[in-house]
């Protein structure tokens, strides 16, 4: 009953921070595919699969908040590069923003501070 | 690349297809998602280095990816995408229907097919497929779209770059050919609703409709990564290759148009263009009166005259438009090829020209039976022909013959269902016209002409349709040309100019006889002795060698044989002919100009040229005359010493022969030139000279009005017609170089006899009473009697006595310049014209008989009739 508890909070968690780890991870440099998703794959606790990412990956596009280009590879099939876009940036923003408000009132709350 | 087995391919397949269901709903681009993921696996199998990718692979990896329901956990409510909207206005892809790819593919290749196998719109309309480039490109429009079609509807996308390109190619192409097609498509249209035909003249423009929509179909797939490259850079490289094929046939047209300009500067301009950027089969196309289809589009409506494209054709190419296979007219294929058959017609048939190879019309059969009388200097040949015409209509063989240089036709015979008929022999117009009213009455005539020195044009008519054949048979008298007393030397009649064609591998099949000893130089003959004093010489013969002076038949004979004589039947009073050999010294020339043909394909004869002007007599002026866009003085008239002989040589070796060129300005030019003093020569050397570009009349008047004109001496280097020497016929100071070797054998021979010490064996035929000569000589055959008539109309016709000169001739049964020779099919046809076929007891025939055995044969005649009366 515990364990089925926290499994589905966890899901609850991961699903909402997917999104949010995407933007980050293509904050500084454009992408492709592959090495985005192996990356996120590899992101302790955040538990999720290639084939849970392309589909988010598809939604972040078609929204319009990453843009992505095709390019011919030497090395294999050619790579899909993803960025942000400028809407992609600036929600990126504000959910950082947020996100570190809402860490900084769970961590006062975990210390028994109440605003 | 690695493999992929089908299990494996139908595994990932089957992943995808419950993707794309999972999917539906999760405000992600279904197509797109599969993209990535098929993607990826490619991807993995890469790093994984699989040359094979086996089920278990894909499940090993599909297994790491997550199975397709797990998609869903992250998948949003259709609701809230539905709220949300579609702002970018994208869809999901479809797979491009089958539709398409009959309209795109299977249509348009059918089409290129149906046109290429049939040529069905080049007969009608114009030659889409003009070329084989023109045919790639139009292929590559299905292909194209076949490789588009397939990649979009299997997901492969990730040579979306490549396919962007190709796609826009394939536009490019089928955008020019719809524009190409528009005008028709109206009727193709009608077509289509009333008769349900007419998608062949459509496809062009269906095609390029379907590869549009399969650039949107791709667009659409490849979203993600923007839209696919190559779109109006495509475009414009299929429709920049399109014109590229294109651009021969327009330069043709535009230089064609050029050439005939009145300005010289123009035409000038017009032949270089012609020379640099020609389509030669359209060129030759005009020369036989019409464009291709194709390029009719590019001429703007402004045909060329086909003499002014002959002449055209000519001043490009250095070489006759008849010397080289007609073009096809129509570029009708298979059936549709009988419009070339049914609509060729033979613009020229009865004219006086050999004109316009005629499709289907060949020689198929040729022999020549001759001996040879060394001792007298003179022999017989006889050369039978036999056509073949395999078009569906009935055709006029048209050659023109060059004789033995002083031959004379004495026989002429046509089969008439298998029956041999003889000529008659009348006035030069009388049987042209005799043989113009029986070709125009569809019935069976052959006429021989004269058209030029020891050239005679022969046309027969009708050879029969449809592999239908016609004989001919021309009997030729002519002189041994005596390069000593010992040696003569005689050289085969050969086709000059021909209506018909002679396959490559052909042989003419030659045998002469003769009673003293021979030597043949052609390749395939062979010479023996059949018994003591009797020499035959046979074999088989190219028709190139025939021409060739190097493999006339060299006889030897008794050079203390100077003088023979016949008994002459025709003749009233002075019933002997003799001949006596005579030793002349060779005058040399004391002014020489030389004029040499810029003509393409001289530059190989240069160096011959340039090594025998050393031999050139040193007291002598010496000009050279380079004909070539008019006249080029290389070297100017002045007193011939080695070094200017090898000035001369000089720049003649660095001269170039490029087109055809007019000779007759250089010629007028070294007239002027030798004609300052007397005695001078004009050495003539050059190729053939198929046309005439400018009127000779100016020349030969010169040699007419002139009462010492310059002699003219002519030495064609190639086989082939001479306009120029045709319009100075009849006149004696034009002589031909006698040939016997190579052209550099030749030439040094001929300038060494200018040396002052020379002689040359001159032939002199008279008339002679009976009793005053037959004890001084050798009895020859009648055939001396032919030679003497022959001569004797010539003389007859410079005094411009032409009706005593067609009266010999017509009595010697001689083609000369007064009189020509003509079979007709009947007794009316004869009596019609005026004319009388000879009695077959008077032709001449190989042997010839002997005045004893034609008296026999008269009695014999004679014997039957008169007991057929007393019965």
């Amino acid at each position: 009953m515990v364990n089925d508890f926290f499994d589905n909070w966890t899901v609850q968690v991961r699903k909402g921070l997917l999104e949010f780890c995407i933007l980050n991870a293509l904050a500084d440099r454009e992408c492709y595919g592959y090495e985005l998703v192996k990356a996120l794959v590899l992101v302790p606790g955040l538990g999720v699969t290639e084939g849970t990412l392309y589909p988010l990956l598809s939604r972040l596009r078609v929204q319009g908040l990453i843009s992505a280009r095709l390019e011919e590879s030497s090395e294999g099939p050619a790579r899909k590069y993803y960025a942000l876009t400028k809407e992609g940036r600036a929600i990126m923003g504000a959910m950082n923003d947020y996100l570190e408000v809402l860490t900084e009132s769970t961590r006062k709350l975990q210390k028994g501070v109440l605003t | 690349m690695n493999h992929w087995t089908d299990s494996a391919r139908a595994k990932l397949e089957g992943y995808f297809a419950e993707m794309r269901r999972n999917l539906k709903a999760s405000g992600a681009d279904v197509e797109e998602v599969v993209d990535d993921l098929r993607r990826h696996v490619e991807q993995e199998t890469a790093v994984r280095n699989l040359r094979v990718v086996t089920e278990q692979d894909v499940g090993q990896i599909l297994a790491r990816i997550g199975g397709p329901e797990t998609a869903v956990a992250v998948a949003e409510p259709e609701a809230r995408v539905q709220e949300r909207g579609r702002t970018d206005g994208e869809g999901v892809t479809k797979p491009p229907g089958w539709w398409l790819l009959f309209f795109g593919v299977v249509l348009p290749l059918g089409a290129i097919i149906f046109e290429f196998l049939t040529g069905a719109c080049a007969g009608v309309l114009f030659d889409p497929l003009p070329t084989v480039g023109h045919l790639a490109l139009t292929l590559f429009v299905p292909a194209a779209n076949f490789v588009v079609w397939r990649n979009i509807r299997r997901g492969q996308l990730q040579a979306a770059t490549r396919l962007g390109w190709a796609n826009g190619v394939a536009i490019g192409i089928a955008l020019i050919y719809g524009l190409l097609f528009l005008p028709f498509t109206p009727f193709a249209l009608l077509g289509v609703l009333v008769y349900g035909l007419g998608l062949v003249p459509l496809s062009p423009l269906l095609s390029l409709v379907v590869a549009i929509m399969l650039r949107d179909l791709l667009r659409s797939a490849v979203r993600p990564a923007g839209p696919p490259p190559g779109l109006w850079r495509g475009l414009g490289v299929g429709a920049f290759l399109v014109c590229l094929f294109t651009v021969p046939l327009v330069l043709t047209n535009i230089g064609l148009q050029m050439a005939v300009s009145d300005s010289f500067a123009e035409s000038t301009r017009g032949v270089k263009l012609l020379r640099a950027w020609g389509e030669d089969k359209e060129l030759l196309r005009a020369c036989y009166g019409r464009s291709g289809r194709a390029g009719e589009i590019y001429s703007w409506g402004r045909p060329i005259n086909p003499e002014t494209a002959r002449a055209v054709y000519y001043r490009v190419h250095g070489r006759a438009f008849n010397s080289v296979p007609p073009p096809k007219l129509y570029a009708g294929r298979a059936r549709w090829s009988m419009l070339e058959q049914e609509f060729t017609w033979d613009n020229d048939q009865g004219g006086d020209a050999v004109a316009g190879r005629v499709r289907g019309l060949s020689l198929v059969s040729s022999r020549q039976d001759g001996f040879v009388d060394a001792d007298a200097a003179l022999a017989y040949l006889e050369w039978t022909l036999e056509f073949k015409n395999d078009s569906p209509l009935r055709r006029e063989a048209r050659a023109q013959i060059a004789l033995p240089p002083g031959g004379v036709v004495s026989r002429l015979t046509l089969w008439i269902n298998g029956e041999e008929c003889e000529a008659a022999f009348g006035g030069r117009s009388q049987v042209k016209t005799a043989y113009k009213e029986v070709v125009h009455a569809r019935r069976d005539p052959v006429l021989v002409t004269t058209c030029g020195p020891d050239l005679v044009l022969v046309q027969c008519f009708p050879v029969p349709a449809a592999g239908g054949k016609m004989k001919v048979r021309l009997g030729i008298t002519t002189p041994l040309t005596l390069t000593s007393l010992e040696t003569g030397r005689l050289r085969w009649p050969c086709f000059v100019e021909r209506n018909f064609s002679v396959p490559q591998e052909f042989r003419h099949s030659v045998w002469v006889e003769t009673r003293q000893s021979l030597e043949a130089a052609a390749k395939g003959m062979i010479a023996t002795q059949t018994k003591p004093g009797n020499y035959q010489v046979r074999g088989e013969i190219t028709d190139t060698d025939l021409c060739d002076a190097r493999t006339s038949l060299s006889v030897g004979r008794d050079p203390r044989i100077r003088q023979c004589w016949t008994r002459d039947t025709r003749a009233d009073a002075e019933p002997i002919v003799r001949q006596i050999m005579e030793e002349k010294p060779v005058a040399t020339p004391k002014r020489i100009l030389l004029v040499v043909d810029g003509t393409e394909g001289m530059e190989a004869c240069y160096p011959a040229v340039a090594a025998a002007l050393k031999h050139l007599p040193p007291e002598a002026d010496f000009g050279l005359l380079l004909a070539r866009d008019g006249c080029e003085e290389l070297v100017p008239l002045q007193k011939a010493n080695p070094a200017l002989c090898k000035t001369a040589a000089d720049r003649l070796l660095k001269s170039k022969s490029l087109g055809g060129h007019d000779n007759v300005p250089a010629l007028i030019r070294a007239w002027d030139l030798a004609a300052e003093s007397n005695g001078g020569a004009i050495v003539w050397i050059h190729a053939s000279q198929p046309m005439l570009l400018e009127n000779a009349e100016a020349l030969r008047q010169r040699f007419e009005r002139h009462s010492n004109p310059p002699r003219l001496i002519d030495l064609q280097t190639v086989v082939g017609p001479n306009r120029v020497v045709e319009k100075l016929d009849g006149i004696e100071a034009v002589q031909l170089m006698p040939r016997n070797a190579d052209l550099a054998t030749d030439l040094q021979r001929f300038f060494s006899s200018w040396n002052g010490r020379s002689t040359k064996i001159t032939l002199v035929r008279e008339r002679a009473s009976a009793g005053t000569t037959e004890a001084s000589g050798r009895e020859t055959s009648l055939h001396l009697a032919r030679l003497w008539a022959r001569e004797e109309v010539l003389r007859l016709g410079s005094k411009r006595l032409n009706s005593d000169a067609l009266e010999l001739a017509s009595r010697y049964q001689l083609v000369t310049p007064v009189s020509g020779a003509v079979v007709l099919e009947t007794k009316a046809q004869y009596e019609r014209a005026d004319l009388k076929p000879v009695p077959p007891e008077s032709v001449p025939a190989v042997p010839e008989p002997s005045v004893a055995a034609l008296l026999l044969v008269a009695c014999a005649l004679l014997g039957r009739r008169l007991g057929r009366r007393r019965r």
